[in-house]
C-alpha cells in the first residue's frame, strides 16, 4: 500500500468516524432527560407557552425528520443557535476553542519535551540514578489527578508566588507573553500526567529497541554508543509512541475540561458542563462534535507522522 | 548502552610455547564467558581454545546452547553482562581483553566484522541498505567524511547520505561486489524491500564496508531457503578468495563445514571437544561425540534431526557435570571422565582431541576402553594440565565450492 | 537472538507442567516468588491495604459524623487536636470525610473497572475467537468509542442517565469496554492458532466451552495487569467527575467531591483541597506500584493504554 492510499484510506475512515458520532451524539442528547423549552422559560412557564416554544424549536416533530434537517445543516456548516443565548453554536464554539486549543497544544508540548528525552534517558540508563529518578517523578505524575496538580500549582504560583494569574485567559493577539502567563499552568496541569505516561512508553518502548538485533549489529559495525542510540535507535522507538501519543490525546482532552474550571477559563469544557445543565442542546452537539472532531483529527495527523516515520508503509508492505 | 568492564584473568604457565612461526590472526586460549543470572553463574563458554589463520576458513560447530554465539560474541566485547576471561585473547598480537569500550570500537567493523543469523532482524527496518553499509564505510574513515555524532544525526534525519559521496559510492559499489542487481537503485531500498537472501548480502557487503581481515558469520544461512543458503555460502567463499580475508563460519551443520572450512572446532556445552583440519577431521573423528554427529549426516533431510541420533540432552548449564560434559551420553564413557578435560594430540598436526580415550594410559579399540591404569593416567592428565599448548599448523587452504 | 535469550533457551528444558487458572503453575510460582521480593508491590499492597481497610471500617474508625457541622469553620490542619486534618468550610471534620469519602470513591473506581472489563473481555474474546464479520462488526462499534474522548463519554451517560453510585461507575467504566475489548481480542488472536486450542477443538468442543475453559485462562495475565491499572485510572476518572459536580451526588464526600467543594477557598483553605488530593495520589500511586510489579511478574508488555 503506498503512502497516499494510507492517507485517503485514513481520511475517510475518520469522515465515517465523525458522522457516526455526530449521529451517536444527535441522539443521545435527545435521550438527556429534562425539556430544553421547558428549562428555557422556566418552572413557572405556562403549558401553552412551552407548547408554543417546542414548536417553534422544531421539537414536535418526528426524531428522525429532526435528524435529517440536522444533518442537513451541518453538512452546511450549520451547527444551529443555541436555545440560551440565541447566538450561532458555530461562533461559540469559535470563542471559546481559542482557549483549550492553546492549553491543550502547549500542554502536548510541555508533555512531549519532557518524556522523549526523559524516556531515552532512562532506557539507555537502566537501572541507574537517572532511570530511578525519572520514572518515580513520571509514576507520581501519572498517579495524580490533573486538574488537582492545577490547583497545586495555582496555590504555589499564583496565589502564594504571585508569578502568574490565577484565574482567566487572555488571548495571543493581545500578546504572547500574557497569553503564556494564563496558559502556562492550565498546560502544566493536563501536560504533567500525560507526560509521565509517554514517558513510561518511551522507556519500554525505547528498551525493547536496544535489545533488538540490528542494535547489535551497530555495536558489532563500532559506532559508538550516542550514535547508535540516536541514529539506529530513536526512529524505531518512536514508531510506537506516535500512534499511543495519538491515542492519549483523548486523556489530554478530558483533562482540558477539569483544568478550564480550576481556573476558571471560558473553553469548551466550561462550556460543555454549563450547555448540559442548561439542556441547550444545539451547543452540547457542536461542542462534543467539536472535541470528536479535534480528537480524530489530531489521531489523523499521527497516522500521517506514523508513516512518515515508518519506511515500512511509506515505501510498500513487506513481503 | 554501558559497556561492561572485562575483567581480565591471566593464570596458569606462560602462553605462548606456540609451535607457529607466524602468529595466528586470531589466537584464543582458555575462554570463559560466564553469565551472572538468578539461578547461579552460567558458564556459556568454559575453557575453549582455538587460532585463526590468515586467508582461513574456521568453522565452530556445535548444537544450539553450545557456546558457539556467545563466543564470537566475547571476542569483540559484545556479550553483554557476561565476565569474559581467557589465558589468551589476541588479534595480531593485540591482546583484545585488554581493550577498552573505545578501542574496541575500532576493531569491530574495521578489523573484525560479523554477519549475524537472522537478516530480516539484523538490518535496521528504518535505514536504507545504502546508508547502513556507507556509514561502515565512514566508520573505516579513509572517505574524508565527518562522522561526528552531529553529522551523522543530519545525515540521517534531514539531508539523508548524499549519493554523490564516497561512503555512498563505495556501498553501491559493495553492493555489486555481493551479487546484488541494480546496486544503485538498491542502496535506496529499506530492509524490508529486499528478500532474505538479498539482505543476507547486504549484512555481507556491511560486513565487508571497513576491509576486515577477519569476519565472524554466526549462522549465516540458517534463517535462508536451503537453494540460497549455497549462494551465500559461495559468496563467502569467494570473497575469502578474492580479499584474502579470513572467516570464522559459526554454523551447527556439519555438512557445511565440510564443504567450506578449512579447520573446524567442535563445541559442545561450552567446551571444546575436538579441533582438526576438515579432512581430516571427517577421515579420522576421534571424539565420540565428534563420530556422533558425523554419523547423524546421512540422514540429515531438516536442521536439527540429526541431534536425535545422539540420546539425551544437553546439561543444564547451571549443572554442568564434573569432567567431561558428555560423558552423561556417552557410550564410550568411563571412570576417567570425571577427570578434568585436557587435548590429546592425534598424528595430524593440530588434531587434538578432548577425551580421555586418548590417554596414553588408556587402551581403546576406538569405541570402547580396553584396560585403563588409573594412576598413571591421571598423572599425565596432570602433566597436561600444566602445559596446554596452543597449537596453530599452518595448512594450504582447501578453497572449495559449496554444493 | 540477544545473548540474554540465548542464556534464557538453554535454561528451557522440558517444563511441561500443570495449569492453576490457566497460567502455567511454574509460571504462577515463579511470579508469586518474584512479587514476594518486589519492593513496589509490598509498598503498594501495603497502601491499598491501608485505604482499602479504612474505607471498609470507616464508620468504626472515623471520629466523627462526616455530615455534622459540629466544629469551627476553615481549621487548619493540626495533628494534635481534635480536627487532624482541619475542617471544611461547613466546620465538618475532614479526616472522617476523607475516609468515608474512601469508600466511594474505590468502590466506584472498583466496580467501574469491573463493569468495563467484564463486557470488554466478552466482547473481545468472542470477536477474537469467531473472527470474521462478528469480528469487524464489533471491532468497528469499538473504534468508533476510540474517537470519544474517556470523558466525554462519562460526561454525556451522567447527563443522560443521571447522578448516583450505580450510574457513575457504569458511566466511567464504559469507557474502558474498548481497551479491555482490544486486549482481550489481541490475545485470543495469538491463542487461537496455538496447538492446545486445535486440539480442543479436534476433540469436538463446544464453542463456549474451547472460549471459556482453554481460551479465557491463557488471556488471564495481561488482563490482571490491565485490571489493576485501569482501577488507578477509575478513581482518577471518579474524582474529576465529581470534581466537575457530575459525580454520586454532590452532597456525598467523595474524594473528588471534597476536592471540588475546597476550590472555592484556595486562597484561604488551601487544606481543603490539598489533602483529598493527596489521598487520591497516594491511592493510586500505591495502585500503580502494584500493578508494575504484576506487569514484571507477569511479563506483559506496556502499552499505552496504561
Amino acid at each position: 500500500m503506498g503512502m497516499r492510499r494510507y492517507i485517503a484510506k485514513r481520511v475517510a475512515h475518520a469522515l465515517v468516524v465523525i458522522y457516526i458520532v455526530a449521529t451517536i451524539v444527535f441522539f443521545a442528547v435527545r435521550a438527556i432527560p429534562g425539556d430544553p423549552a421547558r428549562v428555557l422559560l422556566g418552572g413557572d412557564a405556562s403549558a401553552e407557552a412551552i407548547a408554543a416554544l417546542r414548536e417553534e424549536m422544531g421539537l414536535t416533530e418526528p426524531l428522525y425528520v429532526q435528524y435529517i434537517r440536522w444533518m442537513g445543516r451541518i453538512l452546511q456548516g450549520d451547527l444551529g443557535t443555541s436555545v440560551f443565548s440565541d447566538q450561532s453554536v458555530l461562533q461559540m464554539l469559535i470563542g471559546v476553542a481559542e482557549p483549550t486549543l492553546s492549553i491543550a497544544g502547549l500542554g502536548m508540548l510541555i508533555a512531549l519535551l519532557i518524556a522523549i528525552p526523559a524516556g531515552i534517558t532512562s532506557a539507555v540508563k537502566q537501572y541507574q540514578w537517572e532511570d530511578y529518578v525519572a520514572t518515580t517523578v513520571s509514576f507520581i505524575g501519572i498517579s495524580m489527578p490533573g486538574f488537582w496538580i492545577g490547583i497545586v500549582l495555582l496555590i504555589i504560583f499564583a496565589d502564594r508566588l504571585g508569578w502568574v494569574p490565577a484565574f482567566g485567559y487572555v488571548s495571543f493577539r493581545q500578546g504572547i507573553i500574557p497569553w503564556l502567563k494564563h496558559i502556562i499552568l492550565p498546560a502544566l496541569a493536563v501536560g504533567l500526567p500525560y507526560g509521565g505516561i509517554l514517558m513510561r512508553m518511551t522507556r519500554s518502548s525505547m528498551m525493547e529497541v536496544l535489545n533488538e538485533d540490528y542494535m547489535r549489529t551497530a555495536r558489532a559495525k563500532g559506532l559508538d554508543g550516542r550514535l547508535i542510540v540516536f541514529k539506529h535507535g530513536l526512529q524505531n522507538a518512536l514508531i510506537p509512541i506516535v500512534t499511543v501519543a495519538g491515542i492519549l490525546l483523548g486523556v489530554l482532552l478530558g483533562g482540558v475540561v477539569a483544568v478550564e474550571i480550576v481556573f476558571g477559563i471560558q473553553g469548551l469544557g466550561r462550556l460543555l458542563i454549563a450547555s448540559i445543565q442548561r439542556r441547550d442542546f444545539p451547543a452540547i452537539q457542536g461542542a462534543v462534535i467539536l472535541i470528536s472532531f479535534v480528537f480524530v483529527f489530531m489521531n489523523l495527523l499521527v497516522d500521517v507522522l506514523y508513516t512518515s516515520i515508518n519506511p515500512q508503509i511509506k515505501y510498500g508492505g513487506s513481503e | 548502552m554501558s559497556s561492561q568492564p572485562r575483567p581480565t584473568q591471566r593464570a596458569g604457565p606462560s602462553v605462548s610455547t606456540t609451535v607457529t612461526e607466524e602468529p595466528p590472526l586470531l589466537a584464543v586460549d582458555n575462554l570463559h564467558t560466564t553469565f551472572t543470572t538468578e539461578r547461579g553463574d552460567v558458564p556459556a563458554v568454559d575453557g575453549v581454545s582455538f587460532a585463526i589463520n590468515e586467508g582461513e576458513v574456521f568453522g565452530i560447530v556445535g548444537e544450539s546452547g553450545s557456546g558457539k554465539s556467545v563466543t564470537a560474541l566475547s571476542l569483540l566485547g559484545l556479550a553483554d553482562g557476561a565476565t569474559v576471561t581467557a589465558d589468551r585473547l589476541c588479534f595480531r598480537d593485540e591482546d583484545l581483553l585488554a581493550k577498552d569500550e573505545a578501542a574496541l570500537r575500532e576493531i569491530r567493523g574495521n578489523d573484525i566484522s560479523m554477519i549475524f543469523q537472522d537478516p530480516m532482524s539484523s538490518l535496521n527496518p528504518v535505514m536504507t541498505v545504502g546508508e547502513q553499509i556507507a556509514e561502515v564505510v565512514r566508520h573505516h574513515g579513509d572517505v574524508g567524511e565527518s562522522q561526528s555524532l552531529f553529522a551523522e544525526l543530519r545525515r540521517k534525519y534531514v539531508t539523508g547520505t548524499s549519493e554523490s559521496s564516497a561512503s555512498w559510492q563505495r556501498a553501491v559499489e559493495l553492493l555489486d561486489t555481493v551479487g546484488i542487481p541494480d546496486p544503485a537503485d538498491r542502496a535506496n531500498e529499506y530492509p524490508h524491500q529486499l528478500s532474505g537472501g538479498m539482505k543476507q548480502r547486504v549484512m555481507i557487503a556491511q560486513a565487508l564496508a571497513g576491509d576486515p581481515d577477519l569476519i565472524i558469520a554466526d549462522e549465516p544461512t540458517t534463517a535462508l531457503d536451503v537453494t540460497i543458503e549455497a549462494q551465500i555460502l559461495n559468496e563467502l567463499l569467494d570473497l575469502r578468495d578474492e580479499f584474502g580475508v579470513s572467516i570464522m563460519l559459526i554454523t551447527h551443520d556439519l555438512a557445511v563445514v565440510r564443504e567450506t572450512c578449512d579447520r573446524v572446532a567442535v563445541m559442545y556445552a561450552g567446551e571444546m571437544m575436538e579441533t582438526a583440519d576438515t579432512r581430516t577431521l571427517f577421515e579420522d573423528p576421534r571424539h565420540p561425540y565428534t563420530r556422533g554427529l558425523i554419523d547423524s549426516i546421512p540422514r540429515t533431510d531438516d536442521d536439527r534431526e540429526w541431534l536425535d541420533a545422539i540420546e539425551g540432552n544437553v546439561p543444564d548449564p547451571t549443572a554442568k557435570p564434573q569432567g567431561c560434559p558428555f560423558r552423561t551420553r556417552c557410550d564410550a564413557a568411563f571412570s576417567l571422565c570425571e577427570e578434568p578435560l585436557v587435548a590429546y594430540s592425534a598424528e595430524e598436526p593440530g588434531h587434538r582431541t578432548w577425551c580421555h580415550l586418548y590417554n596414553d594410559a588408556v587402551a581403546n579399540d576406538g569405541d570402547e576402553v580396553q584396560r585403563v591404569d588409573d594412576a598413571e593416567a591421571k598423572q599425565l592428565i596432570q602433566e597436561h594440565e600444566a602445559s596446554d599448548d596452543l597449537v596453530t599448523p599452518q595448512r594450504p587452504n582447501f578453497g572449495g565450492e559449496y554444493r | 537472538m540477544s545473548v540474554s535469550d540465548l542464556v534464557e533457551s538453554a535454561f528451557s528444558g522440558s517444563s511441561e507442567s500443570g495449569k492453576t487458572f490457566g497460567i502455567r503453575s511454574d509460571l504462577l510460582e515463579r511470579f508469586i516468588k518474584t512479587i514476594r521480593r518486589d519492593l513496589r508491590a509490598k509498598i503498594g499492597f501495603l497502601v491499598v491495604a491501608l485505604f482499602g481497610l479504612s474505607a471498609i471500617f470507616a464508620p468504626m474508625l472515623a471520629p466523627y459524623d462526616p455530615m455534622s457541622q459540629q466544629f469551627p469553620i476553615l481549621m487548619p490542619p493540626d495533628p494534635l487536636s481534635a480536627n487532624p486534618l482541619g475542617t471544611d468550610s461547613f466546620g465538618r471534620d475532614l479526616l472522617s470525610r476523607l475516609m468515608y469519602g474512601a469508600r466511594i470513591s474505590l468502590a466506584v473506581g472498583l466496580g467501574a473497572v469491573t463493569f468495563g472489563a467484564v463486557l470488554g473481555i466478552l466482547i473481545g474474546l468472542f470477536a477474537g475467537y469467531y473472527g470474521g464479520y462478528i469480528d469487524d462488526l464489533l471491532m468497528r462499534a469499538v473504534d468508533v468509542m476510540w474517537a470519544f474522548p474517556w470523558l466525554l463519554i462519562a460526561i454525556m451517560l451522567v447527563a443522560i442517565f443521571g447522578q448516583g453510585f450505580w450510574n457513575v461507575m457504569v458511566a466511567i467504566g464504559f469507557a474502558y469496554i474498548d481497551d479491555f475489548a482490544r486486549l482481550a481480542r489481541g490475545e485470543v488472536l495469538a491463542i487461537r492458532e496455538e496447538e492446545y486450542t486445535m486440539a480442543a477443538k479436534s476433540v469436538g468442543l463446544e464453542d463456549y466451552e474451547i472460549i471459556f475453559e482453554e481460551v479465557f485462562p491463557n488471556t488471564v495475565a495481561p488482563l490482571i495487569v490491565q485490571f489493576t491499572i485501569f482501577t488507578a485510572r477509575a478513581i482518577l476518572a471518579e474524582s474529576t467527575l465529581s470534581f466537575l459536580g457530575l459525580g454520586v451526588k454532590p452532597t456525598t464526600p467523595t474524594w473528588g467531591a471534597l476536592l471540588g467543594q475546597g476550590r472555592g477557598f484556595i486562597t484561604q483553605a488551601w487544606w481543603i483541597s490539598i489533602i483529598p488530593g493527596i489521598a487520591i495520589m497516594v491511592t493510586v500511586l500505591g495502585i500503580n506500584l502494584f500493578g508494575d510489579a504484576l506487569r514484571d511478574a507477569f511479563d506483559v508488555k506496556e502499552t499505552g493504554q496504561t
